[in-house]
């Protein structure tokens, strides 16, 4: 249960969510092990066999764009094939993760050993400043993994409802009234919540239900920054940063997609989310009141060390013909580990936390702050941990301790 | 505390002629799902292009977003991206537009305004 004594909840007002795309913990925050232990990143002798037999070792020379095409695949049988290393239930109905098969996956979409590689690359943190400023600087998650072992929409589900639905891949579903989206429930509870999809053009993938059905919870990025500029921050936000190159529908240029998803530069992602921090830091109403969570949604397929656990099973079942796997998925094991960052001037610096998290834990969050009781809620939401509990310097950080950001 | 420098991406790094992504793909195909549910007025204002890159999947993506926002009830219009108003989409009383299937190769020049930065970074980059 939150505890509402601490100095820190007290003073909370707002809570911000920015959900990123499709990199692993190792993949951007695995070096930082070598300046923090309590960081479990990369020793640099992290391998994974490739299709030939040979140990291919983790490297640091991840690249901002053009490396990781084709898109490395994260969908539910490849995931199953990195996580178990290639081996079915069938030939060992014990299996357990071994991570060793994303050399193995990344081969088989182009059948390139040496470009297969490359999927065991990582950055240095001189190159993206500001999620490695930030997880020094704040609270790092050791162990937020993405709820499922599969592709973005299924586990973005879990963020808004707390459960996909028995939804393993990125078709179409609709929502079990049985479980309202956190915006409903907060909404519901007499707070006020947004979603701020970047602009029309990138949208938000919440299509087929929120966007649908309650439109009136949306706001632009453009909305959020002026949110933040007049001091009128709903009390839960989820922000999505932008999934497309296009151009500025109002003739004012190109516009960089800001998501990090392969094959978009990420330094543009470094933009945006410095963009979403400095809009709060920078406004003395917000910052003392406020605790950002940067999060992502999924690995992408890209390596990491850190087996997924096994977790509270979800209350449904897919269906081989729905994992494309010989077997059905139980929603009773996560998905590979992604980067977290808890930020607020009340998180001591250099935090490190070890307990399990997962997307799940987002509405739980929330739930507990805004909402209170509510047991409409799927079960792997009610067995999720919180994160609000790590807002815990009995009082805030002063201004010269906490980092700002500025874009070139 | 002095301010972290964030770089940048290189002007280089902007593609919208680059092919969807299975993401992208997957959300067209959301939005597909509900406009094969409008009524024949409202679909007859659709773009009806192939979609094959970035460029293609925004350009259909705008007017169904905006489509969806128009029929809330009483709510605000969510302010549009970069403190202008957006253009909506003229209405088609002639059949649906049919544009080029393939992705139009990628312009050497381009024409972004330097003096307006889009919200949230990289507008364009700058040469590396």
């Amino acid at each position: 249960m939150l505890d509402r004594s601490l100095p820190a909840i007290k003073s909370l007002q707002h809570v911000v969510v920015l959900m990123m795309e499709n990199r692993s913990f190792d993949h951007m925050l695995g070096a930082l092990h070598g300046t923090n232990s309590e960081i479990d990143g990369l020793t640099g002798h992290e391998t994974n066999p490739d299709s030939t037999g040979e140990p291919v070792t983790v490297s640091p020379a991840a690249a901002f764009q053009s490396q990781l095409d084709p898109d490395p695949d994260h969908h539910f049988p490849a995931a199953d094939l990195q996580i178990f290393g290639g081996v079915t239930t069938a030939q060992n109905p014990n299996r357990t993760p071994n991570m060793q098969g994303f050399v193995k996956s990344y081969f088989n979409q182009q059948a390139n050993v040496r470009h297969s590689h490359l999927i065991m690359n990582y950055f240095t943190p001189d190159k993206l400043p500001v999620i490695t400023g930030l997880a020094q600087q704040f609270a790092v998650f050791n162990r937020w993994f993405s709820s499922i072992p599969g592709p973005t929409l299924c586990n973005r589900a879990f963020a808004h409802y707390g459960t996909s639905f028995g939804q393993v891949s990125m078709d179409v579903f609709y929502w079990n009234k049985q479980y309202k989206s956190i915006y409903e429930r907060v909404v519901a509870a007499g707070h006020t919540a947004r979603l701020y999809y970047y602009d029309q053009s990138s949208s938000s993938l919440e299509v087929v239900n929120l966007l649908k059905n309650q439109p009136e919870l949306f706001g632009t990025f453009q909305d959020f920054l002026d949110a933040c500029q007049r001091n009128k921050l709903p009390d839960y936000c989820f922000i999505e940063p932008n999934y497309t190159d296009h151009d500025d529908p109002s003739g004012g240029g190109e516009l960089l997609a800001s998501d990090q998803h392969p094959d978009h530069d990420v330094r543009a992602g470094e933009q945006f989310i410095a963009t979403v921090y400095n809009a709060i830091r920078n406004n003395p109403n917000l910052w003392p009141n406020t605790a950002i969570l940067i999060v992502y949604d999924e690995h992408g397929g890209i390596y990491d060390h850190v087996p997924p656990p096994s977790c509270q099973p979800d209350g449904f079942v897919a269906q081989p013909g729905a994992t494309g796997t010989p077997d059905p998925f139980h929603f009773d094991r996560l998905g590979v580990r992604v980067p977290a960052v808890l930020i607020s001037p009340w998180v001591k610096k250099g935090s490190v936390i070890n307990d399990v998290f997962e997307h799940a834990s987002i509405p739980a969050t929330i739930t507990e702050y805004l909402v209170g009781n509510y047991d409409q809620r799927s079960p792997r939401e009610k067995a999720a941990n919180t994160f609000l509990r790590y807002l815990t310097l009995p009082t805030a950080r002063p201004d010269n301790d906490c980092p700002t950001f500025t874009l070139d | 505390m002095e301010p972290i420098r964030v770089p940048a991406p290189p002007k280089s790094a902007f593609n919208k002629h680059r092919p969807v992504s299975d993401l992208i793909r997957k959300q067209v195909n959301h939005f597909k799902h509900l406009e094969h549910k409008l009524p024949e007025h409202l679909r007859s204002t659709i773009p009806q292009h192939h979609i094959a890159t970035e460029d293609d999947a925004a350009r259909y993506i705008a007017p169904m977003t905006e489509l969806l926002l128009s029929h809330s009830l009483a709510a605000p219009q969510p302010s549009p991206a970069v403190n202008t108003a957006l253009k909506k989409a003229p209405t088609r009383a002639s059949p649906a537009l049919s544009l080029a299937a393939a992705a139009a190769p990628r312009s050497s020049s381009r024409s972004s305004n330097p003096g307006k930065k889009a919200p949230g970074g990289s507008r364009k980059g700058k040469k590396k």
